[in-house]
């Protein structure tokens, strides 16, 4: 009777291997790799407080845990926005006319991309975004001696955008091409703005001491880097109002990465769930409960 | 009596000389007494005066610094950057939607930091921290508590220009409160308020560390006065209850004596003494002093009246003294009356005992032991139970007060009694009956088993040696044992019964106990009759003869004849001999029994005339006979005389058991009979303690082979072995061999090849009287040749 029920167990098991582990083969770079190679490796873009480049940050540890999660190890790989897609796809790709192009390969270096990259169309095209990890929006911020005035609210975001593109006649407006900032997105040139695009390659956490130092007199800066400047600056930048609607970020994975991405995606609802991630959330970015209590209490 | 007035008179005269002496001495001294009180109560009042104001200073001092500090803490935060870069996004137009929250949220941090990190102890030093802008929007509002009614408006910050200590009311409740001002580039937009935890700063820096400690309380000038309560908050004490000028002011119960401002605050402190708790309330107040003077007055009084009754007294205690020594002297004969009653009942007591117990065993005797047991059976038939009654002899004690005196005897006594107060239980009675003889009784039996028992233990208890004089001696007891009331409805019926039993178990040879039977009774009453019969038999010659002839083998001639008494009774008919030879033997009867046999045994024979004048005769004699050793040779002597029979036919016949005794009398007494020419024979060869060391000492004739030996020689080797051995060791000795109790030929033939002398059985003759003997002679002289059988 014991040895039927043990070669009965036995079959069970090798029934659920072959129903669960075989389409796991099928993915060939995907999570087994990274099993296998015991290495989890995290690209990422220092990045207002996501990867703050001094070895800590949201992402960064959101990742951390993750590489302890698939009991892997950890390896930051920092890279930039020029790099970034081919770092991981292994072929170049930037914002085209309509939508991403693709330009040449290159060799892949990272798993999965997470420095607060906000979800947009054609970066879409190029990766697979996990569940969003945090929320977003462009808003246009200025010198506090700046004559524009920032926006009375309007109760309804679209008025507000309005309100605010309506007002940069004869400003200017620092922005930034292939990141969230890039005036395109937000149809900056049918405003009568003054669009400036820096000469010298910077980041995205540069552009608020940009006009600090008079490099233009507004900015388009999203939100959680918004929220820094404020703090770090305080009474010397003033938040004008919206450029964009809402916008959601999320890591950036391989589009044959399924696995590695759902097992990202059960990892992030695993500790939504029991509050490890509000905790990350509220260590570096203390005051965006008050503005987006909806994606972080939902 | 009219001596004692005149002798008490002095004693009256000096005893108000000493009142009116010591009078105003007393009086002085208590006017002193009340005059240190009196100073003693002021001096203690400046103390303790002077105690609380020390008291009030510490605790000023602390809870002024304590104020400093929670100021210096809300002054501290209106500094902080987050509230600068509140209010300058605010001027600079942002709305809360796109930036100005954040800012807010900042705000709200370091609020909620200072109310987590200043504790007093473990409580929270600030129970609300708010800002309230001057639109009256509480901008930030951290330990607002849940359902707490909600008054906190701007008016209490209308016109504030400076930080200041408050109390705000709240319904009946009052907050102590600090209010500092928020200035944004010189414009005031709002006040910080903070609510301080008044009850555990009361806790911590004011309240009284012992019950001993006076109770304290806050004052303000509006409200008049604030104390804690139980809940926390302050109370609120009516204005016309203080002063708020004068040093001393009264609340309810309580009496506050001083008060004392609390630097750099806007409250006083005072201290408060609850009337009733105080402990020198009491000593200090002007009452005790009145108390004082009045005891005084009182003991005056008291004085006066003791003396005046202590002078009618007097009279009264020299009565008292005089009746007092009467009394003494009452109870020192009283005392000595006591004693010689307790004499008398010690020597009551004592002669009591020594009527009911032995003294030297310090056992009941047999009084006290017959009066338990009758107690014991009348208990035991009311209550359907049994009562034991054992009686206990010492086997062969005599042998001890024969070997070593009475005084070993009497210790081998106590030693005995001793053992036997530990063989039985606490409510059973050992009694000594006399002797060696001893009783125990067992009440309130339920079960023979117990009697057994106890039986069985007394035997264990014996069987070790007694040690007397340095001798080991084996006592052994018997026991005869009787249940009553079945065996006896009386004590000396039930102890009759146990001596039967006792008679059984010493006949069972001894070191063994028997309970009674009915057969024992009938055997005993058997025994009476026989004894009583025996006694009148020798008066009546109711005894006659046997003779069973003995043979030579060699030339089967009957040689000899051994004389056996018979007893035929009119009412017993037919006695055996060996019913009542022991009976005679006991009784003594045997002594006259043994002389008729000697003397009727030779007189048949010679009356059987010339075929009979060659027969040796063999007559059995009794220890008890050879006793009385000179008796004994005389009635020989007398019979060889009287019948002028040849003493050398003359055979007496001993037994072993006499030989044993090896007395020296007895030696004495069968060298005499030697030397007189009868032979001597050992009866019943074998059987008993057979020693061959007798054969040699006691001069001896015959050895007569007992007929237990002859009966199985022909089926027994050991029996022809031995049979044989005792012939040879005979003739060996140069003595005769008998065979008794040879009843065939065979063995007949077998003692002959044996080259045995003589034998004696049915094969040869029965024992018959001499008639028939006289036959069997003649009939052996004509057919001698016959052989082997006569009859």
């Amino acid at each position: 009777m014991a040895i039927c029920s043990l070669v009965r167990l036995r079959f069970f098991y090798v029934l659920l291997l072959v129903l669960f582990i075989l389409p796991i083969g099928a993915h060939s770079s995907d999570l087994q790799q990274i099993l296998d190679s015991g290495t989890l490796r995290h690209l990422g873009i220092p990045y207002a407080n996501f990867v703050t480049g001094s070895g800590d940050g949201l992402d960064v540890e959101l990742m951390q845990g993750f590489a302890g999660h698939l009991g892997v190890r950890y390896q930051f790989i920092e890279t930039d926005w020029q790099h970034v897609f081919g770092d991981l796809t292994g072929r170049h790709a930037r914002r085209g006319e309509d939508g991403a192009k693709l330009l040449d390969e290159t060799a892949v270096k990272g798993d999965v991309i997470a420095n607060g990259m906000t979800m947009l169309a054609w970066r879409k095209e190029v990766v697979d975004f996990s569940a969003p990890t945090f929320p977003s929006a462009v808003w246009l911020i200025a010198l506090a001696e700046s004559n524009l005035s920032p926006i009375k609210p309007s109760g309804s975001l679209k008025g507000d955008i309005s309100l605010v593109k309506n007002s940069l006649d004869g400003h200017s407006v620092l922005a930034l091409e292939s990141t969230c900032l890039d005036p395109a997105l937000y149809r900056m040139s049918e405003t009568k703005a003054e669009i400036r695009l820096p000469d010298k390659k910077l980041k995205l956490n540069e552009m608020a001491p940009a006009i600090l130092n008079h490099e233009a007199e507004t900015t388009l800066l999203d939100v959680p880097d918004a929220l820094i400047a404020l703090e770090k600056w305080p009474g010397q930048l003033k938040v004008i109002g919206p450029i964009s609607q809402k916008q959601v970020m999320g890591a950036g994975f391989r589009k044959d990465s399924v696995e590695l991405r759902e097992a990202f995606n059960r990892y992030l609802e695993q500790i939504r769930q029991d509050g490890t991630y509000n905790k990350m959330v509220k260590k570096y970015y203390p005051s965006v409960f008050s503005y987006y209590a909806d994606f972080f209490t939902g | 009596m009219s001596a004692n007035q005149t002798t008490d008179k002095p004693q009256v005269r000096f005893g108000r000389l000493l009142f009116y002496a010591a009078g105003p001495l007393l009086v002085a001294y208590l006017l002193l007494l009340l005059g240190t009180t009196y100073t003693a109560q002021q001096d203690l009042r400046e103390a303790t005066l002077n105690e609380l104001k020390l008291n009030l200073d510490k605790r000023a001092s602390a809870l002024s610094y304590f104020h400093t500090e929670r100021m210096a803490d809300i002054i501290n935060l209106t500094g902080d950057q987050a509230l600068s870069v509140y209010f300058s996004n605010q001027a600079l137009g942002m709305s809360m939607e796109y930036g100005l929250r954040a800012s807010l949220v900042n705000m709200q941090k370091r609020f909620e930091q200072l109310t987590t990190q200043k504790k007093l102890d473990s409580a929270p030093v600030y129970l609300r921290l708010m800002f309230l802008d001057t639109d009256n929007n509480r901008l930030v509002d951290v330990g607002r508590k849940q359902g707490r009614s909600e008054h906190w408006d701007n008016k209490w910050i209308d016109g504030l220009k400076t930080a200041k200590h408050t109390i705000i009311q709240d319904d009946d409740h009052f907050h102590m409160a600090l209010l500092v001002p928020y200035f944004y580039k010189g414009n005031r937009v709002g006040a910080i308020i903070a609510e301080i935890n008044h009850q555990a700063v009361f806790n911590k820096l004011i309240n009284q560390q012992d019950e001993n400690d006076p109770s304290y309380v806050l004052l303000s000038k509006h409200p008049a006065v604030l104390s804690p309560s139980n809940d926390g908050d302050t109370q609120r004490i009516s204005d016309t209850q203080t002063n708020w000028s004068y040093p001393r002011i009264d609340i309810d119960d309580v009496t506050a004596y001083v008060k004392i401002t609390v630097p750099d605050t806007p409250f006083l402190l005072a201290a408060l003494h609850p009337r009733n708790k105080k402990d020198t309330y009491w000593v200090e107040s002007p009452w005790y002093l009145f108390s004082l003077a009045l005891m005084a007055l009182f003991v005056l009084f008291t004085v006066v009246i003791g003396f005046r009754t202590q002078s009618h007294n007097l009279v009264l205690t020299a009565k008292f003294d005089a009746s007092k020594r009467h009394g003494k002297l009452l109870h020192r004969q009283n005392k000595l009356l006591e004693m010689e009653i307790q004499k008398r009942h010690e020597s009551e007591h004592k002669l009591a005992h020594q009527a009911n117990y032995d003294p030297l065993t310090e056992l009941p005797n047999r009084t006290l032991a017959m009066d338990r047991l009758s107690q014991a059976l009348e208990r035991a038939k009311r209550q359907d139970q049994f009562v034991v009654g054992m009686f206990i002899d010492l086997d062969h004690f005599k042998k001890v007060n024969d070997t070593l005196g009475h005084d070993a005897g009497d210790l081998l006594l106590k030693q005995a009694a001793h053992r036997l107060q530990h063989s039985i239980r606490s409510s059973d009675t050992a009694a000594r009956l006399g002797g060696d003889e001893f009783m125990i009784i067992l009440p309130d039996v339920q079960d023979i088993n117990t009697a057994e028992a106890i039986c069985e233990k007394i035997m264990h208890n014996f069987s070790s040696p007694f040690r007397v004089q340095n001798q080991e001696f084996n006592i052994s007891a018997s026991i005869g044992i009787a249940l009553g009331p079945k065996n006896g409805a009386d004590a000396q019926a039930l102890m009759k019964s146990a001596d039967l039993a006792l008679y059984k178990a010493k006949e069972a040879g001894r070191d063994c106990f028997r309970f009674y039977t009915r057969e024992m009774n009938r055997h005993a009453k058997r025994r009476q009759a026989v004894e009583t019969q025996l006694i009148r038999a020798v008066e009546k010659d109711e005894f006659h003869l046997h003779f069973q002839p003995m043979i030579d083998l060699r030339d089967k001639h009957i040689v000899g004849t051994e004389a056996l008494i018979r007893w035929s009774n009119a009412t017993l008919g037919e006695v055996s001999p060996a019913n009542f030879i022991p009976l005679a033997e006991e009784s003594g009867l045997i002594l006259d029994i043994g002389d008729w046999v000697i003397q009727q045994a030779l007189q048949t024979i010679v009356g059987l005339g010339p075929a009979a004048a060659h027969l040796r005769v063999a007559v059995n004699v009794s220890c008890r006979q050879l006793l009385k050793p000179k008796h004994f040779l005389s009635v020989i002597e007398d019979a060889l005389n009287t019948n002028n029979f040849p003493p050398n036919q003359l055979d007496i016949e001993i037994t072993e058991r006499l030989l044993l005794e090896d007395r020296k009398e007895i030696l004495r007494l069968l060298h005499d009979l030697t030397e007189l020419g009868v032979r001597l024979v050992v009866d019943d060869f074998g059987t008993g303690f057979s020693s061959l060391s007798y054969l040699k000492k006691f001069p001896l004739d015959v050895l007569k082979i007992d007929q237990s030996f002859i009966r199985d020689v022909l089926i027994d080797k050991n029996d022809a072995s031995l049979t044989k051995a005792i012939i040879a060791i005979a003739h060996e000795l140069d003595l005769e061999a008998v065979g008794e109790g040879v009843e065939t030929e065979a063995q007949a033939k077998f003692l002959m090849q044996a080259k045995c002398d003589i034998a004696q059985g049915y094969l040869f003759g029965r024992p018959a009287d001499a008639s028939t003997l006289w036959n069997l002679l003649t009939d052996n002289s004509e057919q001698k040749k016959r052989t082997p059988g006569l009859v």
